[in-house]
C-alpha cells in the first residue's frame, strides 16, 4: 500500500472533520484542568491545516505536511497547537523529496512527528501529556509491520493511543496548567492524550477504509 | 475595573496602531502583519537584535526597538507568545548576513515558538539564530525554571551595544549572556490587572496585603502578608537577590527601579532610599540608578527592583547612548 499527497489531503480532511466533532469534548476536558481553549485550538488548527493542504499543489509529501505545520502554528500557537506543528514539520523534513510513502513508513511518520512534540515540548512518557496517547501507538508501528498487516497493525495502535490516553488518569501532572494542581490533576483525563488517540484512530480508520 | 479602550477584542491591534501612527519615523513592520515590528533603519552587516512577548507589558518588549537597542520584536496577543512565524518574519526582516540574536524570557510560550521559528528560519532561509533567555526573577528558586521580568533590560541595553560595535553574532551572544548571568529581579504586587478580554482581575488581593516575589502575570510569589513599611518590604527584596548576586564589598552595580503600572514615581524613590542604605553600607557602589517603568503588567500596583553587577566589560557597553520611542539614554 502506498499513500500520496491526495491521501495526505484527504486525511488532513478527515483529521479536521474528528477534531470539529469533538470540539465541545475536548472544551469540557480542558476546562477541568487548562484554560479550556483546547477544543477551539484544535478544531481551528486542524482546520486551517486542511485547507492549506487542499488548495496546495505541491506533490512533495515533505513540503505538504511541514506547511501544514507552519499553518497550524499560525491559527494556533497555544502550547499543543505549537507541539502538533513542530511534530508535522519534523515529519515534513523527514519526507521531503518524497511523493510516495509505503505503509511500512507509517512508523516513521509517526516517529519523526513525536520527535518534533518531544524536541519542541520536552516532555517524556508518563508525564500526563500528548504523548502518552501517542507513543503508545508509535511503539506498535515501529515493531513488526510488514506490508501485508499495516491495517491490523494500525487497528491495534488506535487502541493502544486509547488506552494510552485512558491511563494518565492516575498520573501527576508535570505540564501546563494542570500541574499546578500538584496530586489533585492525577484524577483529570489529559486532553492532549486524547487528541492524540482521535490522531491515530483517524489514520487507522483512513487506511482501513483505502 | 475601568480602561480607556474601544473595544477588549482590538485592544492590541488599536494600540500597534497607535504605535505606528506615533512613531513613524522609528518603527514599521513587516509582511502586512503589526505583531512583526521592525526598526527603520536597520545598519547592514550588523548582528540582528530580535525579541518578542505578550502584550500587556510597555514598555517592554517592543519599546526597545530603536538606536543602540534592539532591531524587530514579534508582539502577541496580551500575556500570550506571538507565533513563529511572526518572529520569523521579524527574523528575516532584521537579518543582515551576521546572523540573528533572540533575547527573551523563559516562558512555555515564548520558548517553543522561538524554538521554533530559529528552526525555520535556519531551514527554510539559512539564517544563523542564537538565543540567550532571561530569567532574572530570583522568587524562584530553581534557576531554570525562574521567570524573565524587568531585568531583561539590562541584556537588550548591553546586546544592543555590543551589536552596534560589529562584533560577531558569537560575541554578541556571549556578552548577552553574561549580562543575563549578572542581572537579579525581584517584584511585589500589591493589586492585580485585568487582561481586557477576561474582563476581571486575574487574581484578588486584599486591601491591605501584598505578595512578594509576584509574576508580571500574576503567578505566585513567595509570600503574601500584611502591607509592609517600604524599607521592610525593600529589605525583604532585597536580601534574596545580594545573596543570589554573590555581591562583594567593592564591586560595581546598575541598578532599575521599575513600577508594574500603577505606582507612582514617589514610591520608587521612597523605596530607592533604603536599596541607596543597604548598598552602601555592604560598600557596593552604584554605577547608575535607572527609575520609572520598564516592565509591567497593565494596571498592577507594586514594583520591582533589578541589580545588574557590572564588570570592565559590560560597563561601557552600558554607558553607550541609546534612542527607542521608549527609552533615550546619553552617553553616561
Amino acid at each position: 500500500m502506498v499513500f500520496n499527497a491526495e491521501d495526505f489531503k484527504r486525511l488532513f480532511q478527515e483529521w479536521s472533520n474528528i477534531m470539529d466533532k469533538n470540539k465541545e469534548y475536548l472544551i469540557k476536558l480542558d476546562q477541568v484542568g487548562g484554560d479550556g481553549d483546547l477544543g477551539l485550538s484544535m478544531s481551528d488548527g486542524f482546520g486551517a491545516m486542511k485547507e492549506q493542504v487542499a488548495n496546495s499543489s505541491i506533490e512533495d509529501i515533505g513540503i505538504l505536511l511541514y506547511n501544514a505545520g507552519k499553518t497550524m502554528n499560525i491559527s494556533a500557537s497555544s502550547s499543543l497547537g505549537t507541539l502538533i506543528s513542530s511534530g508535522f514539520m519534523e515529519a515534513g523534513k523527514t519526507f521531503k523529496g518524497k511523493t510516495e510513502i509505503t505503509g511500512c513508513e507509517i512508523g516513521t511518520f509517526l516517529e519523526a512527528f513525536q520527535n518534533g512534540v518531544i524536541h519542541r515540548g520536552k516532555a517524556k512518557v508518563g508525564e500526563k501529556t500528548f504523548l502518552d496517547g501517542f507513543n503508545p501507538a508509535v511503539q506498535i508501528m515501529l515493531a513488526n509491520v510488514s506490508e501485508d498487516n499495516v491495517g491490523i497493525e494500525l487497528r491495534k495502535a488506535a487502541e493502544a493511543a486509547q488506552a494510552g490516553s485512558a491511563s494518565t488518569v492516575g498520573m501527576l501532572a508535570c505540564w501546563g496548567r494542570a500541574a499546578r494542581r500538584g496530586e489533585d490533576s492525577r484524577q483529570i483525563l489529559d486532553p492532549g492524550s486524547v487528541v492524540a488517540a482521535l490522531f491515530i484512530t483517524t489514520l487507522s480508520s483512513y487506511v482501513n477504509s483505502k | 475595573m475601568k480602561k480607556i479602550i474601544n473595544s477588549p477584542n482590538t485592544f492590541v491591534n488599536d494600540m500597534l496602531s497607535g504605535i505606528y501612527l506615533a512613531h513613524p519615523d522609528m518603527l514599521t513592520y513587516v509582511e502586512n502583519d503589526m505583531h512583526a515590528l521592525v526598526k527603520k533603519n536597520i545598519k547592514k552587516g550588523k548582528v540582528g537584535l530580535a525579541t518578542g512577548g505578550g502584550s500587556g507589558h510597555l514598555p517592554l518588549f517592543l519599546g526597545y526597538v530603536g538606536e543602540g537597542m534592539l532591531d524587530g520584536c514579534s508582539i502577541g496577543d496580551v500575556f500570550q507568545s506571538s507565533s513563529a512565524q511572526q518572529m520569523l518574519a521579524v527574523t528575516k526582516a532584521v537579518d543582515s548576513g551576521a546572523g540573528v540574536l533572540y533575547i527573551y524570557g523563559n516562558y512555555d510560550g515564548d520558548k517553543m515558538n522561538f524554538e521554533m521559528s530559529a528552526e525555520m528560519a535556519d531551514f527554510e532561509n539559512n539564517i544563523k539564530v542564537n538565543s540567550v533567555i532571561g530569567r532574572d526573577d530570583v522568587s524562584t528558586a530553581d534557576v531554570n525554571n525562574r521567570r524573565g521580568v524587568a531585568g531583561i533590560f539590562f541584556v537588550y541595553k548591553v546586546a544592543g551595544a555590543a551589536a552596534d560595535q560589529m562584533l560577531s553574532l558569537e560575541e554578541v551572544t556571549r556578552i548577552a549572556q553574561k549580562a543575563a548571568d549578572n542581572v537579579r529581579t525581584m517584584g511585589v504586587a500589591l493589586s492585580p490587572c485585568t487582561i481586557p478580554r477576561v474582563g476581571k482581575p486575574s487574581f484578588e488581593l486584599g486591601e491591605n496585603e501584598m505578595e512578594i516575589g509576584m509574576g508580571i502575570h500574576g503567578e505566585a510569589g513567595i509570600r503574601r502578608g500584611q502591607l509592609n513599611t517600604a524599607e521592610e518590604i525593600v529589605d525583604e527584596m532585597m536580601n534574596p537577590i545580594l545573596d543570589d548576586l554573590k555581591l562583594e564589598p567593592g564591586d560595581e552595580v546598575a541598578i532599575l527601579m521599575n513600577g508594574l503600572g500603577s505606582t507612582p514615581m514617589e514610591e520608587q524613590y521612597i523605596a530607592f532610599k533604603r536599596v541607596h542604605a543597604i548598598l552602601t553600607n555592604r560598600k557596593i557602589k552604584i554605577y547608575h540608578v535607572y527609575t520609572g517603568e520598564f516592565a509591567t503588567s497593565m494596571e498592577m500596583a507594586g514594583m520591582s527592583i533589578s541589580l545588574f553587577k557590572l564588570d570592565d566589560e559590560l560597563k561601557p557597553l552600558l554607558s553607550k547612548p541609546a534612542t527607542t520611542p521608549f527609552f533615550v539614554q546619553p552617553q553616561l
